[in-house]
């Protein structure tokens, strides 16, 4: 199973809604507090796509209260869908005027980012040897689509950003270390000039091969 | 390094124009204030200020003085 979505924020919640959206997430299933700052429209809109993404897959017929969330692992979000077997794991995005979630039945991990300057040392960081030849000639775009991809790449296998050798993106296709099977990180196409997205997704088996080289 | 310098640092980090930054400026009301500037904050404590800087240091900060007194 594999669903990704990115919508404009002003898509998913109207102007003037926020609040009464907020609210709605009060004692749902997702218990826990939305942050009240000025990302609290980005976090309705982004918990608000994720709540359709998950009625339209799982609850045409049942309420929502069949599915849980859980965090299998530290900063993992994950829901366990009570009556089956499958495990569902979820992860959700926000920048500039978007929002994006993923579901997939393998660890996942998605990223938009509108289109900044990304510093040469955080490009530095964030490069292997091999990256690092053609990294630094990206233009704005593609440095934000780098950025971006790691981003995603990250927050599938939870292990932090920057670990040099496991992340190899050999060419300006971003095309991630295949070495491991199973293991998928490619930009998502958005009409959009302005913002990038990214997902990756990192399968349990590979997770461990990938921990043992860390 | 005094924290004018430091903030111009910030400013220049987060891709924002001179003076749109002060040591009242709070974090939480700050959209540019993302994963992309905590990962730079990150690095940029270490490679200039050779500090470094935890994630639970970085979620502890609330303002712009918090991360210069930091620095």
């Amino acid at each position: 199973m594999l669903d990704i979505v990115c919508k404009k924020v002003d898509e998913v919640v109207p102007p003037g809604n926020v609040q009464e959206l907020s609210r709605f997430f009060e004692g749902s299933f997702f218990d826990f507090p939305l942050r009240n700052d000025v990302r609290l429209k980005k976090r309705v809109a982004v918990y608000t796509l994720l709540r359709l993404r998950l009625q339209a897959l799982f609850s045409q017929n049942d309420s929502l209260d069949a599915l849980r969330l859980t965090y299998p692992r530290s900063g993992v979000l994950c829901i366990d869908v009570r009556g089956k077997s499958e495990k569902v794991w979820v992860n959700v995005s926000y920048s500039g005027d978007y929002v994006m979630t993923g579901i997939s039945s393998v660890p996942i991990g998605v990223d938009v980012q509108k289109v900044r300057r990304v510093p040469d040392a955080l490009v530095e960081a964030l490069s292997s040897s091999q990256e690092a030849s053609f990294a630094y000639g990206f233009s704005l775009r593609e440095r934000t689509q780098f950025f971006s991809l790691k981003e995603s790449f990250a927050k599938a296998v939870q292990l932090g950003i920057t670990w040099p050798g496991h992340y190899a993106v050999y060419s300006k296709e971003f095309i991630v270390d295949s070495s491991i099977e199973g293991v998928v990180s490619r930009p998502v196409q958005l009409e959009d000039e302005d913002h990038v997205a990214s997902v990756s997704m990192v399968p349990e088996t590979a997770l461990s091969k990938l921990e043992r080289r860390a | 390094m005094i924290d004018q310098e430091k903030i111009a640092l910030l400013e220049d980090m987060m891709d924002l124009d001179e003076g749109d930054l002060s040591p009242e400026t709070e974090l939480a009301e700050l959209e540019e204030w993302d994963s992309m500037s905590k990962l730079s904050l990150v690095v940029m404590a270490k490679k200039q200020f050779g500090k470094e800087l935890e994630v639970k240091d970085v979620r502890a900060f609330e303002t712009i003085a918090d991360i210069c007194n930091a620095l």
